[in-house]
């Protein structure tokens, strides 16, 4: 009996070294986003090319926490709900990983436009990365407190993306058609926009796992989007 | 009496004396009734008194161990129980053997020894908890598994965590940061101190996407603890020291350096582009020479000001320049400085109007200083607003004395902008040609912080207009106590020039 509550113990600090894996790779992540934004308001080259080149430590971190994962999985026999979480990280881990690269494609833009001057001064595109690292936060802190109502609030906010990226959509559409020499600069931040409109996706995304982890119930929340600009297919 | 043991070997042997009390009762009563039943005569009465005696004696004898010896001792295993289960308040007094007497006493002894070290303990506890609770730097101390043992309100604060949720937690799910974790893991793993600074992630907005508040930096420091094994043994300790201030002042005066040399180069190499010309020849055409000289003159006036103005501000923020404060009537400043600006108003067609109730007592301020500090912010409002717009100048009564507004309807600083409009060369546009150092609100500031009041900007936005205010200490009553409209009795003139001495050096 004694061995069977140390070998549990053991498990659950395993599986809470996972879970701190993530939260450290959600970390990366938060931060490549914020400072490929930082950087393009800035024009910050250097910073977009740590931003650009530190994608490589996302990826390994992601990789790592799969083989973990993939082993406690093989050898520890788990229950249920732990092996609900393990999978839900296997999800997790991958939708950070291609948030940090749309991060890395906000830098080589920001590399791209270079010191070409400003179109304008950006007020919607920090106003998304400021909204993706508020729902990244709380995302993962509804995967520490394995509470799925937070995680259905923080997936609703992807509304908000949306509209802000619709938003960016009609001004540089505006700005284009007025200003033919401005149509490179405009495509490369409709692209910025894009971008971060797919990390918001992905944040979706990792709410619906931590929803299934807790409850075990697999929801759509990515839906109603077909008919805006931004419309793209949620992976 | 020992019936009721609480523990278990006690009642062992209890039991077991009973048991045997009674087997040889029953061995008795045994032999007595099959003697009868065989029909062995009955025993004699001395036999029988004799059986009896007997078992007496062994009652006697179970009840004397019992009262001397076991319960004194189960007394004692209890005793010795609830000390374990740490209530210290332990004494014991026994009347049984010299041997278990002394237990006894030793016992006590113990007890009183552990008391005194608790006690000891517990001081030290709250002497750490004290001092960990009144750090600025913020503390966090993990145990070998990196969950969080204790942090203080400091860390709190910059983590934006509570503690009852913090302690507990891994490190890496109370932080969320993992340069920041990582500065700790450095030092654990390398056995030494480590440093780091590390931009902490603002907290999330109320409202989701508004703008975040400004990040906030820390030198962080993990430090190994040494000694102890267990998993619940304190391992690390991670201090966070705000240094957020220290990085703006620093961002500040290179900054600083470096409009300095900026704005000192562009006059000169206009100066020295127009000296060129007129060498390569404009002299010979004394109109156009007229004209350069003319710009030359509107260069070395410029220069002239901004050494002007560099003086003031450094003799201001110094402390040495000295005010000479008397009791001023707040309107006419208001009118004063209206009526210096009016020209340049009305030529960028922009309409002040000056709006000042009847009676105001009057305020305690060097008047040359506040018509510099209402004609800078008058020549801003008029600058930036566009032509067609409104500046209103009020002047009314303030619990903090006096205060004065000037409000425009221009073109509006965005809330980014507006905590840093009142730096040092700060301007909002710089491309924008305002043909301004950025230096008048820097100086108005410390020169209404020199005469003890307070001065903030507030605008709805970008294009929706700006609104100025600063406050000025009312005058001391008069000292012949004939004060009109009851003003209270102000400190004495000797005193208020002490406070103006002190306000000046603070800022
Ligand atoms: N009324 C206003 N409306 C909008 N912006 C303002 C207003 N007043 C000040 N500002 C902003 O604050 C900046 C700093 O003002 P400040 O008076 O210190 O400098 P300046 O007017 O540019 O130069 P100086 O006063 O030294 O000639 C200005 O450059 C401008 O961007
Ligand atoms: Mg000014």
């Amino acid at each position: 009996m004694a061995s069977y509550v140390s070998v549990r113990q053991e498990f659950v600090h395993r599986l809470d070294e996972v879970r701190d894996a993530v939260l450290t790779l959600g970390s990366m992540v938060d931060k490549a986003v914020d400072r490929s934004v930082d950087a393009l308001r800035s024009r910050d080259l250097g910073l977009a090319k740590k931003v650009v080149r530190d994608d490589q430590l996302i990826n390994r971190q992601r990789y790592d926490i799969e083989q973990s994962a993939l082993l406690l999985m093989a050898t520890q026999q788990p229950m249920a709900s732990d092996l609900r979480f393990l999978a839900s990280v296997l999800h997790i881990v991958t939708d950070l990983e291609r948030m940090g690269d749309h991060a890395r494609s906000i830098g080589r833009l920001t590399i791209k436009l270079g010191d070409e001057p400003p179109l304008k001064p950006l007020v919607d595109i920090p106003k998304m990365a400021t909204l993706c690292h508020d729902r990244l936060r709380g995302a993962l802190d509804a995967l520490v407190a394995r509470d799925p109502e937070l995680a259905e609030r923080i997936a609703e906010q992807d509304a908000e993306t949306d509209r802000l990226q619709d938003a960016v959509y009609t001004e540089l559409l505006g700005i284009m058609t007025t200003d033919p020499s401005s149509v490179t600069r405009a495509t490369y931040l409709l692209w910025v926009a894009h971008n971060l409109e797919r990390v918001g996706d992905h944040i979706t995304n990792i709410c619906e796992r931590v929803i299934f982890a807790v409850t075990g119930h697999m929801e759509e929340l990515n839906v109603e989007r077909g008919d805006s600009v931004s419309a793209g297919t949620a992976r | 009496m020992a019936t009721t043991p609480g523990t278990r070997q006690p009642w062992h042997v209890t039991t077991k004396l009973v048991v045997a009390v009674m087997v040889t009762l029953l061995i008795l009563l045994g032999v007595m009734l099959g003697a009868l039943l065989l029909g062995a005569p009955p025993l004699p009465p001395l036999a029988t008194a004799l059986g009896v005696a007997l078992t007496g004696f062994v009652l006697a004898v179970a009840v004397y161990v019992d009262r001397r010896i076991i319960g004194p001792v189960v007394r004692l295993t209890r005793a010795a129980r609830r000390l374990t289960a740490g209530n210290l308040d332990q004494t014991i007094h026994v009347d049984s053997l010299p041997e278990v007497n002394d237990l006894a006493a030793a016992f006590n002894d113990m007890a009183a020894q552990l008391r005194e070290e608790m006690d000891a303990l517990t001081v030290e506890r709250n002497r750490v908890a004290v001092v960990l609770a009144s750090m600025a730097d913020g503390m966090v101390i993990v145990d070998r598994q990196m969950h969080v043992q204790r942090v203080n309100g400091a860390a709190c604060r910059l983590l934006h965590v509570e503690e009852q949720g913090a302690v507990g937690q891994t490190l890496a799910a109370v932080v969320r940061d993992h340069e920041l974790c990582g500065v700790l893991q450095a030092a654990l793993k390398g056995g030494q101190p480590h440093t780091a600074i590390a931009r902490l992630a603002p907290p999330a907005s109320s409202r989701p996407g508004d703008a975040h508040e400004e990040p906030r930096y820390v030198r962080a420091t993990g430090l190994p603890i040494p000694g102890g094994e267990h998993a619940a043994d304190p391992a690390g300790l991670l201090v966070l020291q705000d240094v957020t201030e220290l990085r703006r002042s620093e961002v500040i005066r290179r900054e600083f350096v470096a409009n300095v040399s900026h704005e000192l180069r562009t006059p000169l190499a206009s100066l020295k582009a127009l000296a060129e010309t007129l060498e390569e020849g404009a002299l010979d055409d004394p109109p156009a020479a007229r004209e350069f000289l003319g710009q030359m003159h509107v260069e070395v006036d410029s220069l002239a000001q901004l050494v002007q103005e560099l003086l003031d501000l450094s003799r201001i923020e110094s402390g040495q320049a000295t005010l000479r404060p008397e009791a001023v009537p707040p309107a006419g400043l208001a009118m004063e400085a209206e009526s210096r600006l009016r020209m340049q108003a009305e030529r960028a067609g922009v309409v002040v109007a000056v709006e000042t109730p009847e009676a105001l007592p009057t305020v305690w301020a060097d008047p040359l200083r506040v018509a510099q500090v209402l004609i800078n912010l008058l020549h801003n409002a008029v600058k930036f607003t566009p032509a067609g717009g409104r500046v209103t100048l009020r002047v009314a009564p303030d619990p903090e004395g006096i205060r004065f507004t000037v409000a425009d309807s221009g073109i509006g600083i965005a809330p980014g902008d507006i905590a840093r409009i009142f730096e040092r060369f700060y301007k909002v546009d710089r491309s924008r040609a305002s043909g301004g150092t950025g230096l008048g609100l820097a100086i108005a500031k410390h020169i209404v912080q020199a005469h003890g009041g307070r001065v903030w900007a507030e605008s709805p936005g970008e294009g929706l207009g700006t609104t100025f205010s600063f406050t000025l200490p009312l005058a001391p009553a008069p000292v012949q106590g004939a004060g009109e409209g009851g003003s209270e009795p102000g400190p004495d003139k000797k005193e208020d020039q002490r406070r103006v001495k002190v306000a000046l050096v603070n800022a």
